[in-house]
């Protein structure tokens, strides 16, 4: 999907979608689309978008889902999400967590992580950030997060993002929509492929919500990664290579 | 409507869940929306029992004089050097009954210096307005109060109600020790202290407006109220006595300095209650009244043919098949409990006179009770009806 | 027409800064927050909305009944459902007021009037840019205008938001003031959101004010959709 071919597909709300103007059928509707229960009632079910984005319609099993594409900087919790969490609080049961500054604060139970027993539990201070899964959404409640797989009871990567001795972290905050193209889309947009082509060594942790974390041997090395990640949020995808290039001879002249 | 539970809720009750039942007042708290709707489908308003577009019951009291607080020495002293002293001088009043609530309206007076460089002549004069809701509470002012403070404000310039030029104060009486009576225009005598403040002070008007036993938005009634009030409004003549003025001349204490202060003559302003003049108001006195918009929610309605429940259970299969549910837009005038207010949230204020509109507000606090083109239409139609038949002028 | 630049503050999830010919105002939107305890609602979100003047501290009496305006009109194009117990912040700042140089008065009273009609107008427009940018759900788009009818030819309608030279703006004896917000759905004008009139005027006017209306309506948002394509690829400038 390009923007710039497709801008007939742009929708701001208030505008028709595609599948109202054709009658198609959708039978999941996700992100930027709504259903109001007056609609539901008195409308025929019409659909109405909620944001500015691209509409984009997929078949996933013979089933039609409906999205909106659109980009943003606050995180609104979903369930399964990989996200960055920093821990706020503790009580005897769980941490309290934020995934972003000032939205309501997300809990993270002892329970949920592995081998959890009653005796075992993390010790984590406020101010570590952990990496962890959204595990359930209830809009009545707070996100509850998980530092496990809760199906094998693995590790799987996630926990605490240590700054281990000798090493050199940072976190960088971008936008949603970039920091989910860099975790799921890695074939499609090569970035951290290409930047490990440049004989750069680096950790990374990629939070949906808009946290990417850093760890690199040295405090150059890191400042590099970092030039680089936010410097290919703001430019086209062509000038990936060159950007890295000129950053890494910057930083770390060889 | 004694009949608080509808059938569905009754059908719960072997599922299990506690049937409750609330008394009418409690519920009308806790579910304002739920006793609308109930009312609606009734074709009545809670409470008041009006009809939709029936407006509540004003009625006007008011009294000619001039309140001058005995206290104060009954003058407002006008110097020079310091402002108006703190005074209780009411020049107009009104007290306004709508159903249960009333509102009373008191005009006072003060007076300021006219820079006729500055201000323009043509402009139109403001009256500051002060409103309190009482409702028991003390502190700060409300966000409703500044909001209907500033709206008065706001309306009574765009009016254009009243003329700066009018406020201006052209001749200033003399009262010499002698005589008892005023003098006013004195040609025969050239007095240069009235010759010189003559044009240079201008009326200023205040209105303190106190509500009690809110219902319902007030500021339509309270307009109204300062309008009736306007109507009323009489400026008394002002004169100087001539026994306050006071010559204030600089000796000069030493050749060294220079001269700076200048002579300073001080006298005293008096109002003149004896020679009332009547304020020509440069438009008709409006009229404002308000109006809501609210959908009548089909899925509460009642069963109309008798209410057994079989024909009941009938007309829910046949909406679950095939019909579509309808909604019906009703236009409310004068909003007026708060079991209204708080269910209401389109709103339309419309202030009128004889021959044109001086002020509509229309929000659409939801979207989905919409205010249409024709809901305004009949708004703007019944607030004339509305404005004949209280006929202010 | 108006001039608008989106996301300029970096700490907001959404702002824009908004000149039309003879205001400028500047909007930030974050939400949704975690809000107070009087703020929180249980099935809807909160909307607070705050406006500084372009001098001295505020708000006053006459930036609370500009925010009253304003949130009232949010409060019906947010869809308030989707986000329970948290609160939506609009920020706005008005930064130039064609009035500023003498005191709003300035001689005629009714420059007051005509002035927070100005920054008014500019602030519904800005805050709209603005829920987009910060990507809050809304149920349509909205657009106001605000026109005006003077004493000497009471046949034509002024946009005030066109009007540059502030000689000419001050100079004008108005007999009406019409601050019209419309819905916008599937690209055409809709509803009345808002609708302020001040002065004196009759039902022809009205019509006329309301045809003038749907007309800069029509002609903003094509402005305002071709901004959004702008953003929009730039939000998604590393996908090309």
């Amino acid at each position: 999907m390009s923007v710039s071919e497709d801008s007939k597909n742009l929708i701001i709300p208030g505008d028709i979608l595609a599948c109202e103007r054709d009658n198609q059928t959708v039978d999941i509707i996700g992100q930027g689309i709504y259903l109001s229960f007056e609609n539901h009632l008195y409308n025929n079910n019409k659909l109405y978008p909620t944001h500015v984005g691209i509409e984009n319609y997929t078949t996933k099993n013979n089933k039609v889902i409906a999205t909106l594409d659109y980009n943003s900087k606050r995180y609104i919790p979903q369930q399964g999400d990989y996200v960055i969490a920093t821990v706020t609080n503790n009580y005897s049961t769980h941490f309290l967590c934020t995934l972003n500054n000032f939205s309501s604060t997300v809990t993270l139970p002892y329970a949920n992580f592995p081998q959890a027993t009653k005796k075992n539990r993390p010790k984590y201070e406020n101010g570590d950030l952990v990496y962890c899964r959204v595990k359930t959404v209830d809009t009545d409640l707070p996100a509850e997060l998980e530092c496990m797989d809760s199906e094998t009871g693995n590790k799987d990567g996630f926990g605490l993002l240590e700054q281990e001795k000798s090493k050199h972290t940072a976190v960088l905050d971008c936008s949603l929509a970039y920091a989910r193209e860099l975790l799921f889309n890695d074939k499609g947009f090569p970035l951290l492929s290409d930047m490990v082509k440049k004989n750069l060594s680096f950790e990374v942790a990629i939070g949906v919500n808009g946290k990417i974390w850093i760890s690199t041997a040295s405090l150059l090395e890191t400042l590099c990664v970092y030039k680089i990640l936010s410097k290919c949020e703001k430019s086209n995808r062509d000038s990936i290579l060159q950007i890295i290039e000129e950053t890494v001879t910057e930083y770390v002249k060889e | 409507m004694t009949d608080i539970t509808n059938p569905e809720q009754q059908n719960t009750v072997d599922t299990g869940i506690a049937l409750m039942q609330f008394p009418k007042q409690v519920l009308s708290r806790l579910q304002p929306d739920l006793v609308l709707q109930r009312h609606l489908q009734l074709g009545l308003r809670p409470k008041t029992l009006m009809k939709f577009e029936e407006f509540r019951n004003v009625e006007e009291n008011s009294s000619d004089d001039i309140f001058v607080n005995k206290t104060s020495n009954s003058d407002l002293q006008m110097t020079k050097d310091e402002d108006s002293s703190d005074d209780a001088l009411i020049l107009a009043n009104n007290v306004l009954k709508v159903g249960n609530m009333f509102i009373k309206t008191e005009l006072s007076l003060g007076i300021a210096e006219f820079d006729s460089l500055n201000i323009n002549e043509d402009s139109f004069a403001p009256i500051w307005p002060e409103v309190n809701i009482d409702r028991g509470r003390i502190g700060a002012p409300t966000d409703e109060e500044m909001i209907v403070s500033r709206q008065i404000f706001e309306n009574i310039i765009c009016g254009k109600y009243i003329k700066q030029k009018d406020l201006v104060i052209k001749s200033i009486g003399k009262k010499t020790e002698e005589s008892e009576t005023v003098t006013y225009n004195s040609l025969s005598e050239e007095d240069e202290l009235l010759l010189e403040n003559e044009n240079k002070w201008s009326f200023v008007l205040y209105a303190k407006i106190n509500v009690y036993s809110r219902e319902g938005p007030v500021y339509d009634h309270v307009f109204n109220s300062l309008m009736l009030c306007l109507k009323k409004l009489k400026f008394p003549g002002v004169y100087i006595e001539e026994s306050s003025i006071d010559l204030q001349i600089p000796s000069k204490k030493s050749f060294n300095r220079k001269q700076k202060q200048e002579t300073q003559r001080t006298f005293k302003m008096k109002f003149d209650f004896q020679n009332c003049k009547k304020l020509i108001l440069n438009k008709n006195i409006s009229i404002s009244s308000n109006f809501g918009v609210i959908y009548k929610d089909p899925t509460l309605a009642l069963s109309s043919s008798g209410g057994s429940e079989s024909v009941l259970e009938d007309a829910m299969d046949v909406e679950n098949e095939s019909k579509e549910f309808k909604r019906e837009p009703i236009l409310i005038a004068d909003i007026s409990t708060d079991i209204e207010e708080s269910s209401i949230f389109s709103r339309l204020s419309v202030s009128c006179n004889s021959s044109s509109y001086t002020s509509i507000n229309l929000m659409n606090g939801s979207n989905n009770q919409k205010i249409s083109v024709q809901q305004l239409k009949d708004a703007l139609q019944l607030s004339k009806a509305r404005f004949n038949s209280l006929n202010p002028n | 027409m108006s001039y608008s630049k989106y996301s300029i503050l970096e700490n907001h999830d959404g702002s824009c800064e908004l000149s039309t010919q003879n205001s400028k105002v500047i909007v930030g939107i974050s939400g949704p927050l975690e809000p107070k305890q009087r703020h929180r609602l249980p099935l809807q979100s909160a909307i607070e909305v705050i406006i500084k003047p372009s001098s001295g501290l505020g708000p006053t009496t006459r930036e609370v009944l500009m925010q009253d305006k304003l949130a009232t009109v949010l409060q019906a194009v947010i869809v308030t459902e989707l986000y329970p117990r948290k609160l939506i912040q609009v920020n706005a700042q008005i930064l130039e007021s064609p009035f500023d140089e003498f005191g709003s008065m300035n001689g005629n009273t009714f420059n007051e009037i005509t002035s927070s009609m100005i920054d008014l107008n500019s602030c519904f427009n800005s805050s709209f840019i603005s829920l987009c940018d910060a990507s809050i759900a809304l149920k349509s788009s909205f657009v106001s205008s605000l026109l005006a009818i003077t004493e000497e030819n009471s046949s034509k309608l002024i946009n005030l938001a066109n009007v540059s030279d502030l000689d000419t703006l001050r100079s004008y004896n108005f007999k009406s003031l019409h601050l019209v917000v419309l819905e916008i759905e599937e690209n055409k004008p809709t509803n009345i959101l808002l609708l302020d009139s001040k002065g004196d005027f009759n039902d022809d006017d009205l019509v006329k004010v309301l045809d003038a209306a749907q007309q800069n309506t029509s002609a903003e948002f094509k402005n305002i959709r071709s901004l959004f394509k702008e953003k929009l690829s730039q939000d998604f400038i590393w996908k090309k």
